[in-house]
């Protein structure tokens, strides 16, 4: 298991243990499949996108970026929902906490599921070694 | 605090709050004594900036150092890793209208500084050449062209500036100086060449978005610059270095692979048009020193079960869910039967996942190397399940496969890096079997992705081995009175397989009609066509599927063969299913 090692500021001053503790981002981050989808939505930024968030508002958006706890930012959003959401009007970009969204509706043709099935099991085999 | 870095002609000044602890040159200099490389530093802005005094310009440039000599160690992991891209850089540089030479060695040096400090522990080299490489930037943004513009996820960043380049700076941004250093700390550093160009032309085909449509720049923000660009930086910085990886190729995978994908397409469009797209894969990944495993499960001589050390990579191993339990045997027969073929499929996957990589970035010769031939034969024997002794449960087995779309999907991309042989043990396997892979894949409907590797080897079968595996088809089932090829009939990949081995069986005679004494094969071969002509007249016109690819030697086949009546039954039939 190939991770991040490098010792941070936190680590410095902390030591070493404490900080394996309290670094649970980075345990989400890299636990199964933390690369997969990381790599998966790089492939995607500049698409439309629909992301439904955990409470139910709908954002219409071109990906602009993800990073690896699958944080997104979409740029000329939309609230694709009859506005019952009138708040959102003025708002043209956003960033979305990864944690909070259910779906993420991509284009079709923009996904090589064959591929995607091969890079899963690249990566169960990595998390197995 | 107020950062204000305006960009202007001359004015290139950070302004610090502490500004007021203002410093002596001497004492700076005494400082930085035994760094040879910051005092270079130090003089290049001081002589270019001519309206500037030098004493505020140190002042800032020694508080940056202070606050970044916690952070130094952060950053130099980082820096000495990022594709600095020197080479380019340079080129900017000559190119700039002052071409003052202390610039540039400046730069020059504050690239080496941080390319050759490997693990130096010494927090104010760094932080020191950052700052002086802030007021570099400072001189030379708007002296080069920079073409290079990167994605930030800075809030005040108008709407779509995700492309490496952006129509026009915008001079009014605070943070606008700093990106004109894309590779450091830019979100989207390393986009795959193909994304860049696929994110440009999509900002070329938009209009660009107009000038009226600022709603942020006219009026003043009171929460803007909370937050110095350095710190931004920083905590952009450490989550980039979470994501360097020793091997993007593997870590990243998908998304290498698909682009690759796309720019090969490209490529082969492209051959038949210009040429202008040749440009290297080659993306400039930074490499980190391998880390040392450890040791996440501790085990203690004499304990029982584990002892509970939480670490961030798993934070609770307390227990070991592992099942032991039995299962009750009826129904999980089914479903662990059915498991144990996914589970062979899946091991079978990654055999054929090494063999396509090692074919992908073979060396140039373009045939096996050994060890690529032993992977396949491997792979095949698996397949096969040759271990079994019993042949029945061979096929069995093999069929099982066949059975789940997974395995079509496996043998479909086998097939290409088969040897002749074995792959037309294959198709006469599955000619054989159709009528039952054929009732199994109703739901799935996925057997048509094995048509077309089929279809190539089909080219290699000997009018024997073609004959024997139409016979099968063709055998009355005892206790029935239905073919088996009415069965194959109904289905799309079925009938195509049929008319692709029919008009591969009707090259190969009319190849051999120049041998005049009859053969048995020919007979055999005559009889076959004339009933599966008959078993075609014979299906309702409704219940024939349409073929995948339809044989333009197979009309005159048939007409050769059978009578009239007949031959204008199947040209109804046929004509009526080619058409829709």
């Amino acid at each position: 298991m190939m991770r991040k090692k490098t010792p941070t500021l936190r680590e410095i001053q902390w030591g070493q243990r404490e900080t394996e503790k309290l670094d649970l981002r980075a345990l989400l981050c890299q636990a199964s499949f933390g690369r997969l989808f990381y790599s998966f939505f790089k492939s995607l930024v500049g698409k439309d996108v629909v992301v439904e968030l955990k409470n139910d508002l709908s954002i219409c958006g071109t990906l602009h970026s993800v990073d690896q706890y699958l944080n997104i930012k979409l740029t000329d959003i939309s609230v694709t929902d009859p506005e019952k959401y009138p708040h959102m009007l003025s708002v043209k970009n956003c960033f979305i906490r990864g944690s909070v969204v259910r779906y993420v509706q991509l284009p079709a043709d923009e996904v090589d599921t064959q591929l995607l099935q091969d890079a899963a099991r690249k990566e169960a085999l990595q998390q197995k070694q | 605090m107020n950062n204000l870095n305006r960009k202007g002609s001359n004015s290139q000044m950070v302004y610090l709050p502490e500004a007021g602890n203002a410093l002596s040159l001497e004492d700076t200099a005494k400082k930085e004594v035994h760094q040879p490389t910051k005092m270079k530093c130090l003089e290049g802005p001081g002589k270019t900036c001519g309206p500037l005094a030098p004493e505020e310009e140190l002042v800032s440039a020694c508080h940056l150092e202070k606050e970044e000599e916690n952070e130094g160690e952060e950053e130099e992991e980082e820096e000495e890793e990022e594709d600095l891209d020197p080479d380019l850089e340079e080129e900017e540089e000559e190119e700039n209208d002052l071409g003052d030479p202390t610039v540039l060695s400046a730069v020059h040096n504050t690239q080496r500084a941080l390319l050759s400090s490997p693990g130096v522990k010494a927090p104010g080299v760094l932080g020191m050449s950052l700052a002086s490489l802030h007021f570099l930037w400072q001189t030379l943004d708007y002296l080069s062209p920079t073409p290079f513009w990167p994605t930030f996820p800075s809030t005040s960043s108008p709407a779509r500036h995700f492309g490496p380049r952006l129509p026009s700076p915008d001079p009014t941004l605070f943070c606008s100086l700093l990106t004109s250093w894309p590779p450091r700390f830019s979100h989207l550093t390393q986009l795959h060449p193909q994304h860049q160009r696929i994110l440009q032309q999509q900002q070329h085909s938009q209009t660009p978005s107009p000038p009226a449509k600022k709603p942020w720049s006219q009026q003043p923000d009171p929460y803007a610059n909370l937050m110095t660009r350095k710190e931004k930086d920083w905590v952009i910085k450490v989550q980039m270095v979470q994501l360097q990886s020793i091997n993007p190729r593997l870590d990243d995978y998908y998304y290498q692979e698909y682009y690759q994908k796309l720019e090969k397409k490209q490529v082969d469009e492209e051959l038949l048009g210009r040429r202008n797209q040749v440009e290297s894969l080659k993306l400039v990944t930074p490499y980190i020193q391998k880390a040392e495993a450890y040791e996440s499960v501790v085990r203690i001589e004499g304990s029982l079960g584990q002892v509970a050390v939480s670490t961030c990579f798993s934070p609770r191993r307390a227990i070991d869910a592992v099942p032991h339990g039995t299962q009750e045997q009826d129904m999980e027969a089914a479903s662990s039967q059915r498991l144990r073929v996914l589970y062979r499929i899946e091991k079978m996957f990654l055999q054929l996942l090494e063999i396509e990589e090692g074919w992908k970035y073979r060396p140039p010769q373009p045939c096996f190397s050994e060890q690529q031939s032993n992977q396949v034969e491997k792979l095949f024997q698996t397949l096969k399940t040759q271990e079994q002794n019993n042949l029945e449960e061979a096929a069995d087995g093999f069929l099982q496969v066949l059975s789940v779309r997974k395995g079509k999907a496996l043998v479909a991309r086998l097939l290409p890096f088969l040897a002749q042989d074995q792959a037309i043990t294959i198709l006469l396997a599955i000619t054989h079997h159709l009528p039952l892979l054929v009732r199994r894949d109703v739901a799935d409907q996925a057997l048509q992705m094995l048509f077309k590797p089929l279809g190539k080897c089909i080219s290699h079968l000997t009018l024997h081995e073609l004959l024997q595996g139409l016979q099968g088809l063709m055998l009355l089932p005892p206790g029935s009175s239905e073919r088996p090829v009415t069965v194959v009939l109904q289905n799309q990949f079925g009938i195509s397989l049929l008319y692709a081995l029919l008009s591969h069986g009707e090259q190969l005679v009319s190849l051999d009609s120049s041998l005049e004494e009859p053969n048995s094969d020919h007979t055999a071969w005559t009889d076959m066509v004339v009933l599966i002509a008959w078993e075609i007249a014979q299906m309702p016109t409704a219940s024939l599927a349409e073929p995948l690819a339809f044989p333009s030697n197979l009309l005159p086949l048939f007409c050769h063969h059978v009578d009239k009546q007949l031959v204008q039954q199947l040209e109804a039939r046929m004509e009526f299913a080619w058409i829709y």
